[in-house]
């Protein structure tokens, strides 16, 4: 058995030896170099940093592995020793990471994960985890797609592209959650440093803004810059994550390959992928562009990553590279729509936000009418969003709806700000739900929940349909029994 | 296809289980009243109706109507909504008193069952199956012990049959 490449010592370091290192290094400099007095003073950190760095060798020196002709084994620990062989026939997934900074020592994160959760491990995380060499993970590709002879079917996606796409539609939203996150981890590491750093932009921003607009406010220029910050990191991030973006199936294998710092290879076992989802945002459905993702054990899993399958392109486009890729996951126009009389249920929730709002303001107002114009400016900040989603819902009560065809079902519904075209094949289907709540028993309508095959509990809300039509089609198309 | 229906035996443990924890929250503020009057007698001489008093008739009255209300009244209704249906294909769990939930699972999707019974539940019906699939979960509650052994065995036999055993 094998031990993983050196460089996993570092990703065995937990974040608490990083919170302590720097404020060290900073003490040490401090005292120009005495490390006599440096010692005296800071000894129990630096017992701490060493008990830290132990223990991660430790860890790296008891884990081993074994890439095997027809399954993966793991070993790990010493005084309570874990030891488990993954067969290559149960993986749904693998994915390699070469991140930037461990390419030059050639070393690549390898994740494996099958549909069941590994001993003591969680369902978001891999079953196995190893870092190792780029030989060895190549290695492991070649035994897993050992059987299979059939040709490659291969589709890159046009660079220029899916960059103007990517510049069009990324999420401010995304990018912002990223940037406050950004501040929060970096704060705790280097100290209020940063925090200062962002305030004295801001003021400087106010300034500027103030020469060029009057009356332009602190909190106006903050909520501008994280969305144009936001907007601007979602760009980069989509950049750096969809660059080289190929796809390729070869027999029931499917590769992914992606990445420009951090270079990303998947392989998917197509038997094992629980439901596709076309994501449309209400932008996205006017320009016809859609990005699918799918779901499947182990695929975009880890911390900030995406299960994308093929990044924002054209429908057209995308419907081709689904009949390629994935050709049992056919796509079908809606057999059961919304009913008419759900339609208040689709427009109440905006339609109160907009009120609610308007209301607030008012009030805010007449309170505090040395204030009127950042009120104001925050009315309109709020209403732009609740009148979007107004609109996104309303649409929604047009497009919602199930078809189940070929063995394959089809949904369609909208969850905040995004519409779903979830494709699921019958037997990926673990439960079905039909809930009436007080109002829609009135008016004899429904929510049709799917619960689908997965590691954590993942179900599809279909809001508003006829009861009698949703009874009707579930049964007619053999997912149950049922009655009404 | 045999239908299951949730065992009143619970129901009746419930109202008595809940009634004796009602009785002894109203003693126990009955006592605490007590001792605030022997603690702090001047302050109950000089005002006639006390704040602790306002605050403890109104948290007793508060478990007096919570009792009749969810216990004697919507409880026993919500009883009368509940069944359960093991076909040869799925589970269909039908319940809901002012929401309306039927839930069907397929037994080709599920993955195991835990049943869960409480001390004494043959006489108390506090017997609980949880069947679990990939992605999803479906709870029989309030299963007499009969029925609760019965449905058990069915899906044990399925998924043995499925595996080959």
């Amino acid at each position: 058995m094998k031990r993983q490449h050196p460089i996993a010592i570092f990703r065995l370091i937990t974040k608490n030896f990083w919170l302590l290192i720097f404020p060290l290094i900073r003490g040490l400099a401090a005292l120009r170099f005495d490390f006599y007095t440096w010692v005296q003073g800071a000894y129990f950190d630096i017992i701490i940093i060493v008990v830290i760095l132990v223990s991660a060798v430790e860890r790296w020196y008891f884990t081993k592995f074994e890439i095997g002709e027809k399954e993966f084994l793991y070993e790990s620990g010493w005084f309570f020793k874990i030891k488990y062989a993954v067969p290559y026939a149960v993986l749904s997934a693998v994915t390699t990471e070469r991140i930037f900074l461990m390419r030059p020592f050639g070393a690549v994160k390898i994740f494996l994960d099958s549909d069941g959760i590994a001993f003591g491990a969680s369902a978001k995380a891999a079953d196995v985890k190893i870092t190792t060499s780029l030989k060895e993970s190549e290695k492991l590709f070649r035994n897993i797609q050992k059987e299979t002879t059939k040709a490659t079917v291969k589709y890159k996606v046009s660079r220029p592209g899916w960059m103007f796409f990517s510049l069009v539609f990324s999420s401010a939203l995304s990018g912002a959650v990223f940037l406050i996150t950004f501040f929060m981890q970096g704060g705790k590491i280097v100290g209020e440093r940063l925090e200062q750093t962002f305030y004295m932009a801001v003021n400087d921003m106010t300034k500027l803004a103030g020469t060029i607009i009057k009356g332009v406010s602190p909190a106006m220029v903050v909520i501008s810059i994280i969305i144009a910050g936001g907007w601007f990191i979602s760009f980069v991030r989509n950049l750096l994550r969809h660059d080289n973006f190929t796809i390729a199936r070869k027999d029931k294998n499917i590769i992914i390959t992606n990445g420009f710092l951090t270079k990303r290879k998947y392989y998917i076992n197509t038997d094992k992928v629980n439901y596709a989802d076309l994501r449309q945002s209400l932008f996205m459905k006017l320009c016809r562009v859609m990005s699918v993702h799918v779901n499947c054990s182990g695929y975009g899993k880890a911390k900030n990553e995406i299960p994308v399958f093929v990044p924002i392109s054209r429908c057209e486009n995308i419907c081709g590279t689904m009949k390629m890729v994935l050709p049992s996951f056919i796509l079908s126009d809606n057999e059961i729509c919304a009913n008419t009389n759900a339609l208040f249920r689709f427009l109440w929730p905006p339609g109160a936000l907009i009120f609610l709002f308007l209301v607030m303001s008012l009030i805010a107002v007449v309170l505090f009418p040395g204030w009127s114009l950042f009120i104001l400016f925050l009315a309109i900040m709020s209403e732009i969003p609740s009148t979007t989603l107004l609109i996104v819902k309303l649409v929604a009560f047009y497009t919602n709806g199930i078809s189940f065809k070929n063995d394959v079902v089809c949904l369609r519904y909208c969850t905040k700000f995004q519409y779903h075209t979830v494709i699921v094949p019958k037997t990926r289907i673990a439960k079905v739900t039909i809930r009436q709540s007080f109002f829609q028993r009135l008016n004899c309508t429904c929510d049709v929940i799917i619960n689908t095959n997965s590691e954590y509990t993942k179900s599809h809300r279909v809001r508003g349909m006829t009861l009698c039509d949703a009874v009707k089609l579930i049964k007619s198309a053999g997912i149950s029994e049922l009655t009404q | 296809m045999k239908k299951y229906y949730t065992d009143k035996k619970s129901l009746t443990f419930l109202r008595v289980v809940t009634l004796i924890i009602i009785i002894c929250i109203i003693y126990g503020l009955k006592y605490l009243m007590y001792y605030l009057r022997q603690k702090y007698p001047k302050y109950f001489v000089t005002i006639n109706v006390t704040v602790p008093e306002i605050v403890v008739w109104s948290l007793i009255a508060i478990f007096v109507i919570a009792y009749v209300l969810f216990i004697l009244i919507i409880l026993p209704l919500w009883y009368t909504t509940v069944s359960y249906a093991l076909t040869d294909e799925e589970i269909i769990a039908k319940y809901g008193l002012f929401a309306k939930v039927r839930q069907y699972m397929k037994l080709s999707a599920v993955q195991y069952i835990t049943r869960l019974s409480f001390p004494f539940s043959k006489y108390t019906s506090f017997n609980f199956i949880f069947v679990n699939a990939l992605g999803g979960r479906l709870v029989l509650m309030f299963l007499s012990d009969k029925d609760a052994k019965e449905i058990a065995l069915q899906i044990d036999r399925y998924l043995k049959s499925r595996a080959g055993l």
